[in-house]
């Protein structure tokens, strides 16, 4: 399964069809479709606008803003999903570090999915990755990496 | 690419999705209260008033105004003033071209306003 974080936003593309059952299943969630893609049912349907103190997905936000899509709005107003809580949260709350050791051609993460937001071990923000995890060996590999 | 949303104007504050749009350019005088739309566009806000009413009143108020001209200059050119007052001949109407003229553009104004979209 094709992983994609974007600002803090989730996007994921199966490969195959058991792919989201089983993902669903692995992480005890359930995966909705949005356009081309899953992502986590909080984030389904997220407004590409926001206006300052209105409430962005119960958040208020800090700008307005209108983009192109919900992440770019994420990024504006410095939002990240929190994959424990299933809200999204104030990047500036993340407080969790990441061990993202790199392998041979990608980096490979400790945990099944890097909550963005978190900082690795230079202290670095991260906020976007792709990869694809694994769904037999139940891990991440990532083949992209980028910091705030 | 941008989004609209409707949108009021009160004192000079854009209000739109019940919230007041901090740092909303408006795009008129802003002076009287009006509802609009809200445009937004990346970090940018524009508010652009529904003018129609304003524009309305301001076509009722022409009227109104060429109307009482038209009828002034009427009663000035067909008052028969005397032109001698020893030899009592009356002066004949002098201005009825221009005060067609001024009905005709009335009558404009009046289709115009009732054709505004």
């Amino acid at each position: 399964m094709k992983v994609v974080c974007r600002h803090g936003h989730f996007a994921f593309y199966p490969f195959g069809p058991s792919d989201i059952g089983r993902f669903n299943s692995y992480f005890s969630q359930t995966l909705e479709m949005e356009n081309d893609y899953y992502t986590f049912p909080f984030l389904k349907g997220a407004p590409r606008t926001s206006l300052q103190t209105k409430p962005w997905l119960g958040l208020p936000a800090i700008k307005n803003y209108e983009g192109r899509n919900a992440w770019d709005v994420m990024k504006e107003n410095g939002f990240v999903y929190s994959i424990d809580k299933k809200i999204v949260v104030p990047k500036a709350s993340i407080f969790v570090t990441a061990d993202i050791p790199r392998a041979s051609f990608y980096y490979l993460a400790s945990t099944a999915l890097i909550q963005p937001g978190c900082r690795v071990i230079t202290g670095q923000q991260v906020l976007s990755y792709e990869g694809n995890f694994d769904l037999d060996q139940k891990t991440l590999k990532i083949r992209e990496l980028s910091f705030e | 690419m941008s989004k609209v949303f409707q949108a009021t104007c009160v004192s000079g504050v854009v209000t739109s999705q019940g919230v007041a749009v901090v740092g909303c350019e408006i795009l008129s005088k802003g002076v009287e209260s009006s509802s609009g739309i809200l445009i937004q566009d990346e970090l940018k806000a524009y508010y652009l008033p529904n003018a129609t009413d304003d524009l309305k009143a301001l076509i009722e108020k022409m009227i109104t105004a060429l109307t009482q001209t038209s009828s002034a200059l009427t009663s000035l050119d067909t008052a028969h003033f005397l032109l001698s007052a020893t030899g009592g001949v009356p002066s004949t109407p002098l201005a009825t071209s221009a005060i067609s003229a001024i009905d005709s553009v009335k009558a404009d104004l009046q289709t115009f306003k009732e054709a505004l979209k």
